[in-house]
């Protein structure tokens, strides 16, 4: 056979969104085009242990429970000899175990060590390419308060906000003198400043509320932050990308809250010929989803739980959307599809940054399947493949030049 | 015959794909597909009779009545570039469709395409042979009630109703191997490596037996798990971009 470049298929991490990057990693692991590349899996579980092993892709295996850690093997990274690789770690009797090589390493973690610059340090270490933000845009989009500040600077707004720190060393302290700073009106919004998604956010209607508001948050980060809470609030979010040579956007999505009605397929597309019998559907068998989740979602039905491209954005305020996008994507020289959302009051239809995703959920597929040109999943997932490529041998090209500086010759 | 078509309004697409699921199945099969395709292509599908919301026929059908049924759905459409895309038993009817109405058909795609016999090893011959046997058996002494009780045939042949079991014989013990010689329109065969009913072995042959085919294995995909791969959708993508150039991006 042809010489097909090995792909790690990295997810799991030490995160709050442990679980869903399971999800996100056996998805991309389906859309990595195999007649070009060969992909495994490598998992990281909650304690930071690395496990490699076709069981991996079945969904049942999680939890790795000690059980079904029998049927995966655990490896570990050596890095500093000839070419980093990931080494299974056997008590066999015979002979040394085999080290398994890669060329490149696609990351599809969310949250802490993965998704916030660390993993990717790790691997620009190790010399090996990876796909998604560099180590600065990464930590830069993984915390709130840096990316707002990057985002007043260049002039994408943002909430006002106010920072309280948990003071160190003491296990007791003085809440509404902390909070003396904020002067919103109330209601507020108090989240942590590092973790992603929702977690630890939440709304607070008078002062008893913000400080418990405040201490939840101290269980989870050291910082608080405190915004004014938007009201009629709807949150549009678009992905952005350079890796396909100019920068693009992806559809824009407004996610839809559970009350919102919801359509079916049929409801949605002109059915046609004679109504015959209805009941028994073959849809159960035809599913064709491996162990439950791995399966894709179709886009269909992803769709039933956003809205793309939504009719009541006016004109100005989508291009502002993708204008605001590309500003902060672009001056963090951000790669990958990193997935940007927006806050916006639908009275008086002013916006506000809201969070970045350096590696979004699903790799936001549904959101380039919907694209203006759109995009495919296997398209995106190699796209960013070879961007990761490029950006190692942009690199590798600067050190060459290096070899005039040395002192030591 | 029931079908769907997207995009819902009335469009000037100039191609059509007309999608055509496995034994069992039903339009929903290819929903993620069709949705995706639909803003290039006119996308149909089709529940075959006996399956989905189309009634049974009142008579067991061969897979060639059942592309003249696909035929004549399709006649009532204003005419397009069509490319049938079938899954398992769909493919069967493909290759019907192509040779009964070839002036209809403009290419044709198969998902894990069935239609051709399998290589079996002499244990497997030995052990059908003994459940033919056995199942005459059966059917000779049925009087004997507990016999009925018996597991007899595949799980395909002892879900399906008295009719659609004729239907499922009829299919089974084709091979299209000389019918898919005389397509010469542009193929793409798509199968996964883990399929166990419909092996890549047999897009590999197809592939020898067509005039103008393209055969890929995707790897780690099953007989129904390669109907939402994404890398199969990728693949169609393409064929459709490279021979029908029709295409927008």
């Amino acid at each position: 056979m042809e010489n097909k470049k090995k792909i790690a298929v990295f997810f799991g991490e030490r995160s709050f969104e442990h679980d869903i990057s399971i999800l996100t990693g056996l998805q991309a692991f389906r859309a990595i085009d195999t007649t070009k590349y060969e992909p495994f899996p490598v998992y990281v579980d909650l304690d930071g242990k690395w496990w490699t092993g076709e069981k991996l892709l079945d969904s049942s295996t999680y939890p790795l429970t000690k059980e079904k850690q029998k049927t995966v093997t655990p490896v570990e990274f050596k890095i500093g000899g000839e070419r980093a690789h990931i080494l299974p770690l056997k008590k066999g009797l015979f002979g040394r175990a085999k080290p398994i090589y890669f060329d490149f390493a696609f990351l599809a973690f969310h949250g802490g060590y993965g998704e916030d610059g660390l993993f990717q340090g790790l691997m620009e270490t190790a010399g090996i390419p990876y796909s998604g933000c560099r180590p600065l845009a990464a930590t830069v989009f993984m915390d709130k308060i840096a990316t707002k500040r990057v985002c007043k600077a260049i002039g994408v707004p943002v909430l006002d906000d106010v920072l309280i720190k948990r003071p160190e060393g003491k296990d007791f302290f003085d809440v509404e003198k902390l909070a003396k700073d904020v002067k919103f009106k109330f209601p507020v919004i108090v989240k942590p400043c590092s973790l992603g998604s929702s977690i630890g956010v939440s709304k607070a209607n008078n002062k008893e509320e913000l400080y418990a508001a405040i201490l939840k948050v101290f269980a989870l980060d050291s910082l608080a932050m405190v915004e004014p809470f938007v009201p009629n609030l709807e949150e549009y979010n678009v992905s952005v990308c350079n890796a396909f040579g100019e920068t693009r956007f992806s559809a824009i999505e407004r996610p839809i809250k559970n009350n919102d009605a919801v359509l079916s397929f049929e409801d949605k597309y002109k059915a046609g010929g004679k109504n015959g019998k209805a009941g028994k559907m073959g849809g159960t068998k035809t599913c064709g989803c491996k162990g439950g989740n791995s399966g894709r979602i179709s886009a269909g039905m992803l769709a039933m739980t956003r809205a793309l491209n939504p009719k009541e954005l006016s004109k100005k305020q989508a291009e502002n959307i993708k204008a605001w996008a590309a500003a902060i994507f672009n001056e963090l020289r951000a790669c990958g599809n990193a997935r940007i959302d927006f806050l916006c009051d639908t009275k008086t239809g002013q916006m506000w940054l809201g969070e970045v995703n350096p590696i979004p959920g699903s790799l936001s597929y549904f959101l380039w399947e919907a694209a203006e040109p759109k995009v495919g999943f296997t398209k995106l997932v190699n796209a960013l493949i070879e961007e990761g490529f490029r950006q190692e041998e942009k690199y590798s090209d600067f050190l060459k030049t290096i070899s005039d500086n040395r002192i030591f010759k | 015959m029931f079908y769907l078509v997207l995009p819902k309004e009335k469009n000037n697409l100039p191609l059509r794909l007309v999608f055509i699921h496995g034994w069992g199945g039903s339009y929903q099969a290819f929903s993620s597909l069709a949705e995706y395709f639909s803003d290039e292509a006119e996308c149909v599908l089709l529940d075959l009779p006996g399956f989905g919301k189309s009634d049974e026929p009142k008579a067991p059908m061969s897979p060639a009545d059942y592309a003249e049924e696909v035929a004549k759905t399709l006649a009532q459409m204003p005419k397009k570039k069509t490319i049938i895309v079938g899954h398992s038993f769909g493919a069967r009817v493909a290759i019907h469709l192509y040779n009964l109405h070839k002036k209809s058909v403009n290419g044709m795609v198969f998902l894990a395409g069935a239609g051709l016999k399998k290589k079996r090893s002499i244990r497997f011959r030995i052990k059908a042979f003994c459940m033919k046997k056995a199942a005459r058996f059966v059917r000779r002494f049925s009087f004997l009630s507990f016999l009925k009780k018996l597991p007899m045939g595949s799980r395909d042949y002892r879900e399906a109703t008295p009719v659609m079991r004729g239907a499922l014989v009829m299919a089974v013990n084709e091979d299209l191997a000389e019918l898919a010689k005389k397509v010469t329109c542009p193929a793409l065969l798509v199968y996964g490596s883990d399929d166990n009913e419909t092996p890549s072995e047999f897009g590999r042959r197809y592939q020898g037996l067509m005039r103008d085919a393209e055969f890929f294995e995707i790897k780690g995909e099953n007989h129904l798990s390669i109907l939402v791969s994404p890398v199969a959708q990728n693949l169609i993508e393409e064929f459709l971009k490279a021979r029908f150039k029709c295409w927008r991006c």
